[in-house]
This record gives C-alpha cells, structure tokens and sequence, in this order.
C-alpha cells in the first residue's frame, strides 16, 4: 500500500463527522493518554496552518482584526477566530469535550485556549511544564506528573470512561513506532538532498495521530519511498532553516537557488521526541518536558551545533517568527553564535509562519539571493 | 513634588550613591519572587521598571519581541542598570524568558537567574512554588550569607514604607489608581527605604491629597505595566481619569507582611496567595469581576484599555474585555503602544476624541 493511501485513511478518519468524544489539544499535549481512553485530538494550530494555506487567509484575518482581536496575537489564533468563515470540507469539527493545552512549546497557548473556554464553557487543563535547564529534578518531575493524572481524571469525569494503562501502554508503542521512523526519515537528510516541503507535507500524521497504528504503517512506506526517490541526490551549498515555515507559501519556505538547498530544518525535528524513562508517565514526562521548545538556551545552541556538524551545513537561516516570542528571542541568539563563535554564515528573516501580511516576499527573497551569493 | 518625581526618574544615580549600605543589588522583574528575603543577605531588592526615554535602535535586534522588554534589554546595553549586581527573572511569559537569555549572553558583570514559579495556583502546587523560591535562595547563598535578623530588619521596613504610603494617600482611598499612587508605588519597589521614607516625609500631605482627588469617576484607564509615566501623567493632568491595572502586582493592599513566626516561610506563603502574582492564573475571570465592581461603584462609562506593543499574553484580552463591556454599555478605546517615547499628538488626539464621546 503506499504512503498517500495511509494517509487519506488516517485524514478519513481525522475528519469524520462522528464524535467519540473530542479533545481540543496543543500539538505537544501528552495526547497518548487521551488517545488511550478513545478520544480523538483535534488540533486548533494544525488547523490554522491550513486556513493560512488558503486562499482566504488574508479576508480571514481581516475578519477577526475587525470583530476586535488584536491583530497583533498569534496569527494562528488570529486565523482561527475566523473559522466559521472559511467553507472547506474541513471546517466541520466536533466541539470540544475537554480543552487541554501546556507551555512546553508556547506561553500563549493558554490565553488562547481561555478564549476557547469562554467560547465552549469547558475549563481548560493546562499543563505547566518548569523549563528544562538539561534534567528535570525529581520535584519537578512530581509536579509535571501530578498533572497528567489530573488530565486522565479530568477526561475520566468529562466522558464517563475510564483510563486503562494496559491500552496506554498499546499507544505508546504506537507513538514510539512512528517517532522512531520520523527520526529515521530526517536522518536520510544527512547524506541525500530531499526537498523541505516533503517535510512539511508528511508531518500531519505526526501532529494528529502518532498514537495510531496506521501511522507506524505510513511512514515505514514514506521510508520506502523517499529512499527510492531521493538517494544520492546533492547539493553545493547546505542549509540549515531555523524557526518556521511560512504556511501561505506554496513551497512553505523561499526560494533558493539551484545549487543551495535546506538540507535540514528544526522545525519538522521537533516531532523528535525523547520518550526515555523506566515508567510509561517516566516517559511522557520526558517527551513532551523535554521538547526543544522547553529546553534552556545552553542546551539549543548544543543541539543544533550538532546538527551544524552531523548534516555538514554551509549556511543557516533564521526565521524570527512574528507569532512566536518563545522562538523569537533564542533563535535570534542561537544565529548570533552560530555567527560569532562559530564564524558559519547565518542570515536573520523576520516574518511570520501564518499571516502574509508580515512577509515581504521581494526583500526576503533579495536578502537570501544575497547571503547566498557569500557561501 | 517635582523634585521627588525628578528624582525617582535618576534611580541610578541614588542607588550608585547608597551603594555601601548593602552587599549588592538585585534586580527582579514582576512580583512573583518574595523580593524582600534578599534583605535576608544584606541585598537590596530593585524592581526593573521600563525606561520610557526612548533609546533609538533598540528596533534593530528583533521587531516583535514585548516593546517593554526590548527598551529594558537596551537599557542594559546603554549602561542604565549598571547598578545591578545580580538579576532574578522570572519565567512567566516567553518574552521574559528569552529576555533573560538575552541579558545573560550580552551583559558582563551581572549575574542572572530564573525563577521558575508555577503559572497555576492550587494547594498542590504550593511545594513547587516554595522549591523554586528556595532554589534562588541557594543561588543568592552561593554569594552572601543569610541573616535572620537581617531579613526581619528588612521586612519591618518595608512594611513601614508601605504604611506611609497609605497615611499620606489616606484622604480617600478610593482614588489611589491614579498616578501619584503609581509613582509612589514604584518608589517603593526600587529606593533604599532610608531614601524612599526620607522622600515620603518631605512631601506635602495636602498637595498630594489635592493633586489626587481630581480624578473623575465615569472613565478608567486599564494596563498591565503601565509605567509610561508620561501617558499617566497626560491620562491623570488633562482628562482626570482613574488608572488602575490589569495585574494588580503594584496593588498597595495586601503588602504587609507578618513579623510573627518564621518570617521566610510568612514571605513565601504570603507572596503565592497575593492577588496578582500566581493567583491570577484564571486572569480574565479575575479582571471581569473587578471590572464589573468598578463600573458598578464609579458609573464608568467609558474604559480606554492600553497594551504595550506585542505583550502577548494581554493583548489577547482585548477582545473579551470589549464585548463585556459593550454588552454593559460601556465603550472601550483600545491602544497598542510601543512602550518607550512616550505619548505622540495621534495618541492625544484618539484619547481626546474618545474622551470627548464619553
């Protein structure tokens, strides 16, 4: 069977009109534990990246500057607020029965998801994860642990189910399958050129359904398929992307010349997690703690000095993303001293991942043509 | 009462010129660290105010970052904190954070720490709050000794300044949202109290008491930080409105704290309960109540809501404040500013038109 077929099961049933009971969740929320009581995620952030892959991304943002919004806020909030707008078939999602999000990856999830609990009526679960200066201390991985039970008990409360570790246990064993091969289709990136769009076009079963058993399957045929296509592929010049892609992008990244390329990007890595521990909550304490976007600055510039080395890169460039303030500030830093201390070529682009408005297609294309003339 | 104000705008200069009395200085942002258990050290606490002087390419390093964090990291780069010994930043909104890597990596000579409280309040998450707290105490303990005495001492003190505050303003307490209480409030986070008791002595009760009762009542001002003194000043002079704040982390109730017992674990428990800090984790519920008491007390009629450019977590409650309102038939004028150069003639003049309307 080959990879397009998984996926437009795995979407089929993403989007199907029934209800099993609906969490609303950020991306890097411990859905495991909710996907073992049955509950399907739904993501708000997936699917804002899609509307701002629509046509009408710009009407959709006037909208809600218009209705009152701060234009200023993540533009995927931004965008989301003028859901009811957009008419594409994946518009019809089932209202929440449980609204969860954490600060791992953002601290603006929160005041975003308060939005959704004036809207629905639902407390929010949030998950507040102290940041991750290299290991957590063992109060530290009390606190985060106390709260995970709190989620089960809440989604045990909400839906009337009841949280069975042997079924969890099933799921983990899914999420491991997929992040294992996720893990090994970005490592194919260090010897073979591969574009960075089929990066971000594969993500989706990562995002919405790494518990399911069908995502294994999937990206064991992605395997298959980008090694066939891409094996022995080169480039001259080798670039490293920082931050995020831009979603209204066809491409979702600019341009480059023929012989440079991005050869690897964080952004699509983060889906890496570290699912390492002795117990299965051991685990997904250390998966979602220990996130990229929840690691101290120290251990960023580590990472991705390795990255520098390992995928043999020529150049970085940095997206400071309007949207995010968590990325904003380290990425900055992160370019600074891969500069300075480093002496690697690194540009600076600021834009943002979702609103159009802020990309200046003409000066950001001229800049990079630049940058890449120096390598 | 220019002379004070003069003189609370040059905190360098009197905190260089007391400098001998303490160990050091420690700079801390936002009210979620109970600040006064570095007196416990013979360090004096300093609360990092902006600095709403514009410094001119504060733009160049990142565009979108909070514009109260981006005047203050360049405020350090123009050698306006060079008093700072030490810094303690709290991780509470992403801007913060990324400002303390960013002060750690450029600044010499300052030694920094995060405080990592919780950002939900609940019994359980008490411990993990007293863990953090003590985890900078050890840090501060890693440079000075601690002396119980000390931190009593220190504590007395400023709940001294804290009762003067309220003697000098006690001719109506209802109206202390305006700026002279702001101002005095800001004094009291950053001077050494000798200095800051001195000040409130020579200050002319009557004057005060005059210049703070002008406010009216059917027009109230909201903002987070808002330490742009002169918009307050063009806010509270020509248009004689109410200020007060979304967080009240500069709220003069509920400052005093218990000398009886463990006055260190009073600090901790006292600085977890108090409005403002963690307890504001359910924020809109908090400030929709309040705001339902002020419009009901005071006939408001017209709310001006004013955010700092890209401060994220307030400028998402832009829009919920304004349809609560309107629902109640209060107006809303909302501005986004950027938070150095003070106010220019567009904003006077959006201020005016609405203020007008009212």
């Amino acid at each position: 069977m080959s990879s397009l077929k998984i996926l437009k099961e795995l979407l089929d049933y993403y989007y199907s009109p029934d209800d099993p009971g609906t969490a609303w969740i950020s991306v890097f929320t411990p859905s495991e534990l909710l996907t073992s009581m049955d509950l399907r995620c739904f993501y708000p952030e997936n699917a804002a990246a899609t509307l701002s892959g629509s046509n009408k991304n710009t009407a959709l943002l006037d909208y809600s500057r218009s209705v009152g919004y701060s234009g200023n806020i993540c533009s995927y909030a931004l965008l989301y607020a003028a859901r009811s707008k957009q008419t594409s078939k994946y518009r019809r999602v089932p209202e929440p029965g449980l609204l969860a999000t954490a600060n791992n990856q953002c601290g603006t999830l929160l005041y975003w998801w308060e939005s959704f609990k004036k809207e629905y009526g639902l407390p929010v679960q949030f998950i507040n994860y102290p940041k991750c200066e290299g290991e957590f201390s063992p109060e530290e991985i009390k606190y985060i642990d106390s709260q995970y039970v709190q989620l089960i008990e809440a989604a045990e409360t909400r839906f009337g189910r009841r949280f069975n570790e042997k079924r969890l246990g099933a799921v983990m064993e899914n999420s491991l399958r997929a992040n294992k091969l996720w893990k090994e289709i970005q490592l194919l990136r260090k010897t073979s050129y591969i574009p960075p769009r089929v990066f971000t076009e594969t993500l989706l079963p990562m995002v919405i359904a790494k518990g399911e058993a069908r995502t294994g399957d999937y990206y064991e045929e992605l395997l298959d398929e980008i090694k066939a296509e891409y094996s022995g592929n080169t480039l001259k010049k080798r670039i490293l992307w920082l931050g995020y892609p831009f979603w209204f992008l066809k491409e979702k990244y600019p341009r480059l010349k023929d012989d440079a390329g991005i050869v690897m990007d964080i952004y699509t890595s983060h889906w890496i997690l570290d699912y390492t521990g002795e117990s299965m909550m051991d685990k997904l304490v250390n998966a979602y703690g220990k996130m990229f976007m929840n690691m101290s600055l120290d251990w960023k510039i580590k990472y991705v000095e390795s990255i520098v080395s390992e995928y043999q890169i020529d150049g970085v460039i940095t997206h400071l993303n309007k949207s995010c303030k968590r990325d904003s500030i380290a990425l900055f830093l992160i370019n600074q001293h891969l500069k300075e201390k480093r002496g690697l070529p690194a540009l600076v682009v600021e834009s943002d991942m979702a609103n159009p408005d802020w990309y200046n297609s003409e000066s950001i294309q001229l800049n990079i043509e630049a940058f890449l003339e120096l390598l | 009462m220019n002379e004070y104000l003069t003189d609370t705008a040059n905190i360098k200069n009197i905190l260089l010129k007391h400098r001998a009395s303490y160990a050091a200085y420690a700079g801390y942002f936002c009210s979620y660290f109970p600040s006064e258990l570095l007196y416990g050290f013979n360090v004096h606490p300093v609360r990092i105010q902006g600095y709403s002087e514009s410094l001119g390419q504060r733009r160049a390093l990142i565009n979108y970052i909070c514009s109260y964090l981006a005047d203050i990291m360049n405020a350090f780069e123009s050698d306006h904190f060079s008093w700072a010994d030490h810094l303690i930043v709290p991780a509470t909104c992403d801007s913060l954070y990324g400002a303390k890597e960013y002060l750690e990596r450029n600044i010499q000579g300052i030694n920094v720490k995060m405080f990592r409280p919780p950002l939900k309040f609940d019994e359980g998450t008490y411990q993990f709050y007293k863990s953090s707290v003590e985890d900078v105490l050890e840090w501060m303990g890693s440079h000075y000794t601690f002396d119980d005495t000390a931190l009593k001492r220190g504590v007395e003190m400023k709940n001294r300044m804290t009762t003067g505050i309220s003697e000098l303003l006690s001719s109506d307490e209802g109206l202390f949202k305006g700026a002279v209480y702001l101002k005095l409030m800001i004094a009291r986070s950053v001077l050494p109290a000798p200095v800051f008791m001195c000040m409130l002595e020579s200050m002319d009760k009557a004057v005060v008491g005059q210049n703070h009762n002008k406010a009216q009542t059917n027009l109230l001002v909201l903002g987070p930080i808002c330490d742009n003194l002169d918009l307050i000043d063009y806010l509270n002079t020509d248009h004689n409105v109410i200020t007060r704040f979304l967080t009240s982390t500069l709220g003069l109730h509920d400052c005093e704290v218990s000398l009886e017992g463990d006055v260190k674990d009073n600090l901790i428990s006292h600085y977890f309960r108090r409005a403002g800090t963690v307890t504001s984790y359910d924020h809109y519920s908090k400030l929709i109540s309040e705001l339902d008491t002020e419009i009901m007390e005071r006939s408001v009629k017209g709310v001006i809501y004013i955010n700092y450019k890209y401060c994220e977590p307030h400028m998402f409650f832009s829009k919920s404040i304004k349809d609560h309102l309107e629902k109640n038939g209060v107006k809303m004028l909302y501005l986004e500013l950027e938070h150095s150069g003070g106010i220019d003639a567009s904003i006077q003049n959006h201020i005016d038109t609405f203020t007008e309307n009212i």
